[in-house]
């Protein structure tokens, strides 16, 4: 039976000066979406950087397991803070191609941009050769795709990847990533403070509210039909947007 | 709505109390530093500073002189006390004019910007060209040895470091929508800058004034150590440094004791800037 | 529409506002603030376009585009932050140019984005009202011509509070006590304690959860339609819009695409790009 992908998370405590996360448990089976969703200080952060061992200075697990069947790799909010101002783009990712793949230098940038390309970045070439910050916020998002595919990873963890971008940027990196999911057959652990953008990326969703595992269930059941009080004013908080009429999304 | 999701904390100012007693930089430095000051208020002096003794000159340190005499039979111990008042007091009143005018001038430029704070960069620029103590010398030189040359000399150049500092921290302040929202609530342009900006930049002076009354002081025992600073017979750290410099190696206590009281201070005045740094989150 | 019933925050909940009936299309002008083809630039790059537009005391206008529309640019103008390259702002018909006085300045208040960043960290919620209600040379019928004495400040503070729903013991504490969505209602209170004309609210709710949101949408809007000020509403965020605004319009590369009444923008855009900007919003399952 393929495991690929699938990630179990089991009382996982995080703790600063005080403790952050209390003792949160979820899993991921492979090939499977799942989302946590929360407001600021709900922990949901520091429970995916837990899970790929990125916290923060003078933050640390202090308890619980992580088990990540296969590679894990990341994307985050901020692309910017991510990419190496002073280098071209072609260059960055190459570089993690030729560590992951022990390839000639050659090799690793053709297949750099092979992953350009599969990002759906137009002109690929020619972008491979310019800086980060002549880049806009959707490429720079899908750069950092890129940079993760090029691990090879079976499980892909999202930290508020499209909170920054503007709401048409926003639904063509999450078409791709929806793309990018069924082609390589990955795992996603997606968190966001967007119920709706949770709610289209993912099947099952994980309810966090001050470090806490509040619900958890399949995403339309939770949103449709909350079982805590606390969902449900997530819920009812969400402001409503009525579809225009005659056109729709096709 | 019920006040629920205020928290309710003590007045800043118990706040600030009890964080600054828990900062043993800070301690230290005040420590140091009452004490110094009490010397310098006080001048509990075991004799009179100006009382030669010529049979008793450089008598090691003994029960009855325990910093030992000068070459004039001077006890040491008393004119390093006397000095104490000597040169902090002339170290904090030279620093008064540059705090005053570096805080102005730095709050000035930052908020204003534009070609008034292109013009105070330039200005600033080409002080900073020169090695501070030479420029100090100078004005020395220009202005007379003594007292008055070396407050005259700081008024000119020492309010330099504060405008850089202030004007960048002002500034960084003004990029917080505060400041606009003061103005843009009709306020008067030096209404925000007095009422608003004044007391968020004051914490950064008042540490870089720590500093500065340093380097003044040391600057006053270099400049009297040069024989450019406070004349004899007044009891003056520098100059006393330098009447023992002739017989270091065989009578060191006449020296090595006032450079002793000079560090001392410096490291107490360091530690209480370093300490007020902390408690007052600027580092 | 549904009212939310147990709010994690401990906020009143209140009916959603009603944006106002298909009345809100040309007529003569009758004050209100007034947006006559204003351009800006940034060297020599055109970031506002020969934009107008004009709101009516009383009404709300939503503001939405991507990044790099202009709209925040031309908020700052409106406010009198950044210079106009051309074109005019006009409050009751007369200019309003870039050197401000005091009471043209008070007629323009802006509620900024960043909750953390708008309070001066140093004074008490009640320092900061007192400090601009001390400003205002307004007669009242108490002291005729003069300033208000102290005590009628304080109580006109904690009325202030009162109004967006904070309670008065808020005067004495530190803006570091307080919520980001608290901070915005005291941005809000201390907006209005210059009796403005035109409030500009540039992304309120956009650093806030979403559990608050709904609480200083209501307030601005309330506060607005009641005070009869003419309101300008900022927002990435169409659902945000729709929740509060009378009318809205659309820029995109510093150029206005569409304005139009909120209901029937929201039904029938007229401009392809509001379309896409509308049917690209993720929507809730079931809302």
């Amino acid at each position: 039976m393929n495991t690929l992908g699938s990630l179990v998370v089991d009382d996982l405590r995080v703790s600063a000066d005080v403790e952050l996360v209390h003792g949160v448990s979820l899993t991921v089976a492979p090939g499977e979406a799942v989302g946590i969703v929360g407001e600021s200080g709900s922990g949901k952060s520091l429970t995916l950087r837990a899970v790929m061992g990125l916290l923060p200075r003078g933050v640390h697990r202090s308890g619980g397991r992580v088990q990540v069947d296969g590679t894990a790799a990341m994307i985050f909010q901020d692309p910017l803070s991510f990419l190496d101002p002073l280098a071209r783009i072609g260059r960055q990712v190459a570089e993690v191609c030729a560590a992951v793949g022990r390839t000639s230098p050659r090799a690793a940038r053709v297949r750099a941009l092979e992953l350009l390309e599969s990002v759906r970045l137009p002109d690929a070439a020619d972008l491979a050769r310019r800086y980060p910050h002549q880049l806009s916020g959707g490429q720079r998002q899908r750069v950092l795709l890129a940079l993760a595919l090029a691990q090879e990873p079976d499980l892909l963890l999202c930290d508020e990847p499209t909170t920054a971008l503007d709401v048409t940027v926003q639904r063509e990196v999450l078409d791709l990533l929806a793309q990018l999911r069924a082609e390589r057959r990955l795992s996603i652990l997606f968190v966001s403070h967007d119920l709706a953008v949770v709610t289209q990326v993912c099947e099952r969703v994980v309810v966090l509210r001050g470090g806490r595992v509040v619900e958890t269930g399949a995403a339309l059941d939770v949103v449709t039909s909350p079982a805590s009080d606390y969902t449900r004013s997530l819920v009812d908080a969400v402001l409503p947007l009525p579809v225009p009429a005659g056109g729709g999304d096709d | 709505m019920t006040g629920t999701a205020t928290r309710t904390v003590p007045r800043p100012g118990v706040r600030w109390l009890r964080r600054a007693l828990r900062n043993p930089t800070l301690i230290a430095g005040a420590v140091i530093m009452l004490v110094v000051l009490a010397l310098a208020v006080f001048s509990p002096t075991p004799y009179d500073p100006f009382a030669q003794d010529l049979d008793h000159g450089l008598d090691p340190p003994s029960p009855a002189h325990w910093f030992g005499t000068d070459q004039l039979g001077r006890d040491i111990l008393s004119r390093v006390v006397a000095a104490t008042g000597t040169d902090l007091r002339i170290a904090v009143l030279a620093a008064v004019v540059p705090f005053v005018v570096g805080v102005a001038v730095g709050l000035v430029s930052g908020y204003a910007g534009g070609w008034l704070d292109w013009i105070v960069g330039r200005v600033v620029d080409t002080f900073v060209a020169f090695p501070f103590y030479v420029l100090v010398i100078v004005v020395v030189f220009a202005a007379g040895t003594g007292e008055r040359g070396i407050y005259v000399a700081y008024a000119l150049v020492g309010w330099i470091s504060y405008a850089r500092v202030i004007r960048a921290k002002t500034r960084s302040l003004c990029r917080q929508g505060w400041v606009e929202a003061a103005y843009g609530g009709g306020l008067s342009h030096t209404r925000v800058v007095g009422r608003h900006l004044l007391p968020n930049v004051l914490p950064q002076a008042v540490v870089l004034l720590m500093t500065e009354i340093l380097l003044i002081m040391v600057a006053v025992v270099t400049l009297g150590y040069l024989g450019l600073g406070v004349q004899p017979p007044t009891p003056d750290w520098g100059t006393m440094i330098s009447d023992g410099q002739l017989f270091l190696t065989t009578k060191w206590w006449v020296s090595t004791l006032p450079g002793l009281a000079v560090v001392t201070t410096g490291v107490g005045l360091s530690l209480l800037g370093d300490g007020l740094a902390d408690v007052w989150r600027l580092r | 529409m549904t009212e939310p019933t147990a709010r994690p925050d401990g906020y009143p909940g209140s009916p959603p506002a009603r944006p106002a009936g298909p009345g809100a299309s040309a007529g003569p002008t009758l004050g209100g603030l007034e947006v006559v083809e204003a351009s800006v630039a940034f060297a020599g790059h055109r970031v506002v376009d020969r934009v107008s537009l004009a709101i009516r005391p009383g009404t709300i206008l939503g503001l939405v585009g991507e990044s790099g529309s202009g709209k925040t640019t031309l908020a700052r103008a409106i406010v009198g932050s950044v210079a106009l390259a051309g074109g005019s702002i006009r409050l009751d018909g007369s200019d309003l140019g870039r050197r401000r006085s005091s009471a043209e300045r008070r007629a323009v208040q802006l509620v900024q984005q960043d909750p953390f960043a708008s309070l001066n960290p140093l004074l008490t919620v009640g320092q900061v009202l007192d400090d601009l209600l001390r400003e205002e040379r307004l007669t009242s019928p108490t002291e005729p011509g003069g300033r208000r004495p102290r005590l009628a400040r304080q109580q006109r503070a904690a009325d202030l509070l009162a109004l967006v729903g904070l309670p008065s013991d808020a005067l004495g504490r530190y803006p570091r006590e307080f919520s980001g969505g608290q901070r915005q209602l005291i941005a809000i209170a201390r907006a209005l304690a210059v009796q403005p004309r035109v409030l500009v609210a540039d992304e309120p709710t956009s650093s806030l959860d979403v559990s608050v949101q709904r609480t200083v949408l209501d307030v601005i809007a309330g506060l607005g339609r009641g005070m009869q000020l003419a309101t300008l509403l900022i927002s990435h965020d169409l659902s945000v819009v729709h929740a509060v605004c009378d009318e809205v319009a659309v820029m995109r590369d510093g150029v206005l695409l569409e304005l139009a009444p909120a209901g029937r923008f929201f039904r029938h855009p007229g401009h392809p790009y509001s379309r896409a900007l509308l049917e690209a919003v993720p929507r809730l399952p079931g809302r």
